[in-house]
């Protein structure tokens, strides 16, 4: 065992490996800190490189990527307001709140530390039980993937905002929009308008960065009017201990870690979910958790570490399917798959006893480039938040033309107007108080319930015994019911009587 | 005045030699700049990885840069419309599947090309379409599966694409059964499906060549026999009139200048066929390298053109 681990780190720790692995974490977080690029983005530039690379070389570097872009998703989330990408939402929500009143610095660290904790924790289960658990992902078929989605969506409907009703019109515009592009089924053209850029649907980038991003840059900008140009931040407080994180708050915000990690890798492990979900749901659960669940969005720092340690364990537990069964979890573990078979690597059940030695060696390679992460990202944190102490009149218009070349990037011209566009109904909601939070989750999953829902309809071909042979499907239906009936009876009972928030 | 006439004496060598330039044929110095291909599928996958990897052999031939975009969409159809309207100079061509010309415009009014608007220059590699069932699926042979069909079992199938559930709705209704044909990503959803236990069958392009034994093949969808599966029949050998084979393509606007044209094809199809690109798709991505002329891909659109015309009409609409 001690040899394999140290044959593993060999194979990693050379040169040209260890160069790999910085310069990805690097660029991961570079692409990822900066609103419309994501570290997406990044590894499909990448992929293309690293057919040139040693095999280890090549998927450390692609590894790496993906692991910088969980750490730099926060950057602008905190400071700005901006999360480029919907998985980096729900750490807007108090980490914004605490760069207002001076603790930038400290939710940064905090959605460091949480960040590789939890891709760290992802890591080890990866290593030591992705055989079992992939078993468990080829049981869940098209109903069970249906059942987990509609219990990821009970519990994020708690997210709606103060209205259900506006929540609820919210996440079905972002349902509707989702149905844009070609039928799953049959091929029909729907709501395409003859334009074949939009046969595959609307760009997830685009709308991402124009909700989320850029609608907050026009918001910014309409604040601005007349507003004397000063800074945008009191970024850092004079007290020390605003910048700082202490051992006995990250200690304090453990089990909130813990619990999201579990989540984040539970989610990560069934291919088709996604981080989002999972960002939102380790939210979500770190209120339920709180003994002052009234604090959340205001600023709790726990708010934080449930986001972020969420969203980052989602990265290693996508890797379970992949090794274990040859099944990508998401778009990156698709590219980062095409690598591997460039490289003559088949994943799949045999992949431990043909390449034991090449994915051990991978395994390390990830190891040193969480630690990577951690570093690089504790002296980026100062670079980043140097540079929002620019004033608000050029912090907000840079970000604005960052989000339209992230746009560019991905979607090219068509994506442009997409982003302008969804800037605009970004606006009109957060201006007329309908949650973008419930938008961008109609519109994320609502490829995949649609799928899951016509694939369940189609086979269980008018035959309701076909849901009672399914018990995992039908026991997470259940607790989808419950949750969901808890949510309207609490907003029921908070209805009746209105308290002063 | 001698100044002048001077200047102008200039100025009738100057256009001489310009129209001299002119008329000497311009391909004679194709490429003068980069070529760009337009990739009609994202990066990273199967097409994005044939690309790039032939590409690099073109470029080398070309002696000019050969920038690869990603036009994802549609099944190459964002690509193709895009290519249409571009002018044929041979700067910029694409690259999609025999289906991207065939089947898409036959399905979609929003599909503006079809089979003839294009020219074909040279094809990477062969997709190796397969019926596949779970290692333990009662199902052995495409016999077990019509007898169970006959016998009033709707046997469900994971189709990666309408064009293939027509080709199954048709091979069913052929024998007179219905199928449940369910719509699914493709790839490794189906794999995943079928080696669960959730869908009795599923396509496969080629991808359950990576799963060994945990998959078998029970039918092959081309009209010849699968390179990995030897002894598995064709729907062909199984007496149903269908049979579609499709290749990953390069593809250009028609018009270009024949030298240009040959040129583009002298550089992509030796590229195609150099033997680290061949054992690079063959061994690594599991796809026989299938490298044909442009008549011949020419044939293989209209043959499968003519299919789909087959299947949409037994479909009846």
């Amino acid at each position: 065992m001690l040899e394999t681990v140290i044959t593993a780190f060999s194979d990693a720790l050379t040169i040209q490996t260890l160069v790999l692995i910085v310069a990805g974490v690097f660029i991961g977080q570079f692409f990822g800190a900066i609103p419309g690029l994501s570290a997406l983005t990044a590894i499909a530039i990448a992929v293309p490189l690293t057919y040139y690379f040693t095999p280890v070389g090549a998927l450390a570097f692609l590894v790496s990527i993906n692991k910088g872009g969980t750490v730099g998703g926060s950057v602008s989330a905190i400071l700005m307001n901006t999360p480029g990408t919907p998985e980096a939402a729900a750490t807007a929500f108090d980490g914004h709140p605490l760069a207002k009143q001076g603790k930038g610095l400290k939710a940064l660290k905090m959605a460091l530390f949480s960040s590789v904790t939890g891709d760290t924790l992802s890591d080890f289960v990866l290593f030591a039980v992705s055989a079992p658990l992939a078993l468990i992902a080829i049981k869940m078929g098209p109903t069970e993937m249906l059942s987990v989605i509609v219990f990821a969506l009970t519990i994020i409907a708690s997210l709606v905002g103060r209205s259900m009703f506006k929540g609820l019109i919210a996440a079905f515009l972002g349902l509707l929009l989702a149905t844009v592009g070609l039928d799953p089924e049959g091929g029909t053209s729907r709501f395409i308008f003859g334009m074949p850029d939009l046969m595959d649907g609307l760009p997830i980038s685009a709308v991402g960065i124009g909700v989320l991003a850029m609608a907050e840059v026009l918001r910014q900008l309409v604040m601005l009017r007349g507003a004397a140009g000063d800074s945008h931040l009191p970024l850092s407080s004079e007290r020390p201990e605003d910048k700082r994180l202490s051992w006995a708050e990250y200690r304090g915000t453990l089990r909130t870690i813990l619990r999201s990690a579990a989540i984040g890798t539970g989610i990560g492990a069934l291919p088709g979910i996604g981080s989002s979900a999972a960002a939102f749901i380790g939210y979500n659960a770190a209120i339920r958790a709180s003994k002052d669940p009234k604090s959340f969005g205001k600023g709790n720092i726990e708010g934080v570490a449930a986001t972020e340690a969420a969203n980052s364990s989602v990265v290693g537990a996508n890797f379970i399917p992949l090794l274990a069964l040859g099944i990508p979890g998401n778009v990156a573990a698709a590219l980062i798959l095409g690598a591997f078979i460039v490289h003559g690597i088949q994943p799949g059940p045999h992949l431990m006893t043909e390449q034991g030695r090449l994915v051990y060696a991978m395994f390390a390679a990830m190891v040193i480039a969480n630690g990577t992460n951690l570093i690089l990202g504790y002296f980026g944190l100062r670079v980043f938040a140097f540079a929002a102490r620019a004033p608000a009149m050029v912090v907000f218009p840079t970000i604005g033309l960052v989000c339209l070349t992230g746009a560019f990037l991905t979607s090219g011209t068509f994506g442009l107007p997409l982003v302008v566009g969804f800037a605009v109904i970004g606006y009109l909601m957060r201006a007329l108080e309908f949650s973008f939070v419930t938008f961008i989750i109609g519109f994320v999953l609502g490829p995949s319930f649609e799928l899951s829902f016509r694939q369940t309809v189609i086979l269980a071909d008018g035959e309701i015994g076909y849901l009672f042979d399914r018990p995992i499907a039908l026991a997470i239906f259940g607790l989808a019911a419950f949750t969901l009936a808890r949510t309207v009876w609490r907003h029921v009972a908070h209805a009746r009587k209105p308290e002063e928030t | 005045m001698t100044q002048m006439k001077f200047t102008g004496a200039v100025r009738r060598v100057a256009t001489v030699l310009t129209v001299g330039l002119l008329a000497t044929p311009a391909f004679a110095d194709f490429p003068e700049k980069p070529v760009t291909v337009l990739v009609g599928f994202g990066a990273g996958g199967g097409a994005d990885t044939l690309a790039r990897l032939i590409g690099k052999e073109a470029e080398a031939a070309l002696g000019q840069p050969v920038v690869i975009e990603n036009v994802p969409g549609g099944g190459g159809v964002v690509a193709a419309t895009k290519l249409m309207n571009a002018t044929p100079d041979g700067y910029t061509i694409g690259m999609a599947v025999t289906s991207t010309f065939s089947y898409a415009p036959l399905a979609s009014d929003t599909v503006k090309f079809d089979a003839d608007t294009f020219d074909y220059l040279t094809s990477a590699a062969a997709l190796q379409n397969a019926v596949v069932v779970g290692k333990d699926s009662p199902f052995n042979t495409w016999e077990d599966v019509v007898a169970a069909g006959k016998s009033g079992q709707k046997v469900s199938f994971g189709s990666s694409s309408p064009a293939v559930n027509l080709m199954m709705n048709y091979i069913s209704a052929h024998d007179g059964y219905e199928m449940k044909v369910v719509p699914t990503k493709g790839g490794a959803e189906i794999m995943k499906d079928v080696m669960g236990g959730h869908m009795d069958m599923g396509w496969s392009a080629g991808i359950h060549q990576r799963f060994g034994d945990d998959v078998k093949v029970l039918a092959a969808a081309g009209n010849e026999r699968l390179v990995n599966s030897p002894d598995v029949p064709t729907f062909r050998d199984l007496g149903y009139d269908v049979g579609d084979d499709t290749y990953f393509l390069f593809f250009a606007p028609k018009g270009i200048p024949d030298e240009v044209f040959q040129a583009l094809h002298d550089a992509f199809s030796a590229g195609a066929q150099k033997p680290e690109v061949v054992s690079m798709v063959e061994s690594k991505m599991g796809f026989p390298s299938k490298v044909l002329m442009p008549d011949q891909l020419r044939e293989n659109v209209a043959a499968s053109t003519a299919i789909y015309e087959k299947l949409i009409a037994a479909a009846g609409n």
